[in-house]
């Protein structure tokens, strides 16, 4: 289906081509991509570097090449000084271990003055201080964004309405963006036929760029929902909190449900739930140097899913073509519920996704649109807590550290 | 290749301080000063607009132009491929297009002649009575 569009537009594009064609620079083909293999030395469980992805480095593979590697292509289109359009796809290890691309972004574009413009379409994602080109390895400093606070929002894209303004105010550049609309991701297994949506999404961000320094606060709020023929179905946990009866083998006989609970099903099975994120990002960049910090929150309705704080602070020099740099990170998930019941605490116990890490690394620029990258990240998750990995296998121990090994090669066209 | 990089490092070093660079707007244009942070500003895309709110739109020389280096490096600290690692971050995330690239700067004073909207850089002995010069790269 998302083919099937990606086509339809690309035609449209280049029908609207053809009888333009006098317009000079009308239409731009640009694209980035990044080629990485990935070792980790936690063998019992896979590292990932999106939640979406089913398996990764680690216990699946030795050596992962395709878990941070990734190819985009986009195009512009400038119609006249009013209307303009653009259309990225992206292949990247999904859900269902395939690289089949997917449409990243598809939108209409209108000046309605120079400095205020409205977007009708598919948009970046922009939670986060770089989501919006998180997938672009060549624009960040890193061979992948830190997992803490990048890695758990499946989410890529909004389909809505955003609309942006733009201001000097004195020295400083400000920027304002609010967008509506809803979005949606398949999750790993592929069996499961798992997805997260946000429906209602209402986001506000104001950026603003004095001389080198640049500030950055973001609010979005949602109603989200999981659905999974696992979790939603007659074996999984919710089945079984909304059963007033169960089947007791020794006897053969249908007894009570000790677990029974409607409130607590309803409270934990994420449907339409409110969902909150925000974030606050620095980043102070005089050419020689560079410092971004962001820290990030996830809250919203009471049923301890998706409620975390994380953040990292990445320090970097640059000596020529080579640049240096180092990131802490961290994640730390809200307290853990206090209620007893066994089924509850389950679900809850595999959602710790809490961790902390530490990765230094070098860019090397070593040749026109090619960045070469090796990084080394320390990783420890926190007690109880698997972290950013996925695939668990008997014997993986919680609360363990672990190191990721990487090199990527950064390209754009 | 290496021949021709050596001889424009060597270009670049016998240029840069023969070589007077300005940053130019339309005569039609009513501005008649900008400061280095507005420069940058537009150059970054961060602003669409002069201090007037009239539009705004920077004019780029090609990639391996000595002016264009020569320019960013000094009234952005920025060398090229930090540059390009910016323009990625807003072209891929669908913000912004860097800007037009033009490739002489007697091209770059034709366009900011006719067009109060457009601003260059270019050598100022490029400077017709067409064009104002609001700032002095170095």
């Amino acid at each position: 289906m998302q083919r099937r569009i990606m086509c339809l537009l690309a035609v449209g594009l280049a029908g609207t081509g053809l009888s333009a064609q006098s317009e000079t620079g009308m239409f731009k083909f640009s694209g980035f991509g990044t080629l990485a293999v990935t070792q980790s030395s936690e063998k019992k469980a896979d590292f990932i570097t999106n939640y979406s992805q089913p398996n990764g480095a680690g216990f699946s593979r030795n050596l992962d090449f395709g878990g941070d590697s990734s190819l985009g292509g986009q195009i512009d289109a400038t119609f006249n000084e009013t209307f303009s359009a653009v259309v990225q796809a992206i292949s990247e290890r999904r859900y269902d271990a395939t690289f089949t691309p997917y449409l990243n972004m598809a939108h209409l574009k209108i000046n309605l003055t120079p400095s205020l413009s409205v977007q009708v379409g598919r948009m970046p994602f922009s939670a986060f201080l770089i989501s919006q080109y998180q997938k672009v390895g060549y624009a960040t400093p890193w061979v992948r964004p830190p997992v803490e606070v990048y890695q758990f929002n499946p989410l890529n894209a909004v389909d809505g309405v955003g609309l942006t303004w733009r201001v000097p105010v004195g020295e400083v550049a400000l920027t304002g963006q609010a967008v509506g609309g809803s979005s949606s991701a398949r999750l790993a297994p592929k069996s499961e036929n798992a997805e997260f949506k946000g429906d209602d999404i209402v986001s506000a961000s104001v950026s603003a760029a004095y001389g080198n320094a640049t500030f950055r606060v973001f609010h979005l709020q949602m109603k989200g929902t999981i659905n999974s023929d696992r979790i939603d179905g007659p074996a999984g946990p919710f089945a079984i909190l909304r059963s007033p009866t169960m089947y007791y083998p020794p006897l053969g006989v249908m007894v009570p449900n000790p677990y029974y609970n409607l409130t607590l099903a309803d409270q934990f099975q994420i449907k339409k739930d409110k969902l909150i994120y925000q974030s606050v990002g620095f980043n102070y960049d005089p050419g020689g140097w560079f410092l971004m910090i962001e820290e990030t929150r996830e809250s919203g309705d009471e049923n301890m899913f998706l409620h975390f704080t994380a953040g990292y602070a990445t320090l970097g020099v640059r000596f020529g073509d080579w640049t240096p740099y180092a990131t802490a990170g961290w994640k730390h998930t809200t307290s853990p519920t206090t209620n007893a019941n066994p089924v509850v605490n389950a679900i809850i116990s595999t959602m710790n996704t809490a961790q902390s890490s530490y990765s230094a690394g070098v860019r090397w620029d070593f040749h026109k649109n090619l960045a070469l990258k090796v990084q080394h990240d320390i990783v420890k998750n926190a007690i109880g807590s698997s972290g950013a990995l996925t695939a668990i296998q008997l014997g993986f121990k919680t609360g363990e550290s672990y190191n990721l090994s990487t090199v990527a090669l950064n390209f754009v066209f | 290749m290496k021949i021709n990089r050596i001889a424009l490092a060597a270009l670049c070093l016998m240029a840069l301080p023969l070589m007077a660079q300005v940053v130019i707007i339309s005569v039609k244009n009513p501005i008649s000063k900008m400061t280095k942070d507005q420069v940058a500003q537009l150059y970054l895309g961060q602003v669409h607009t002069f201090i007037s709110g009239a539009q705004a739109e920077p004019l780029d020389l090609g990639e391996d132009s000595v002016l264009r280096k020569t320019f960013y490096q000094v009234s952005l600290n920025k060398a090229p491929a930090q540059m390009k690692a910016y323009w990625a971050k807003l072209e891929f995330s669908g913000s912004a297009r860097s800007p037009r690239v033009v490739l002489t700067s007697a091209e770059v004073v034709k366009l900011v002649a006719e067009n109060p909207k457009y601003l260059g850089y270019v050598e100022a002995a490029a400077v017709t009575s067409g064009v104002k010069v609001v700032y002095a790269v170095n």
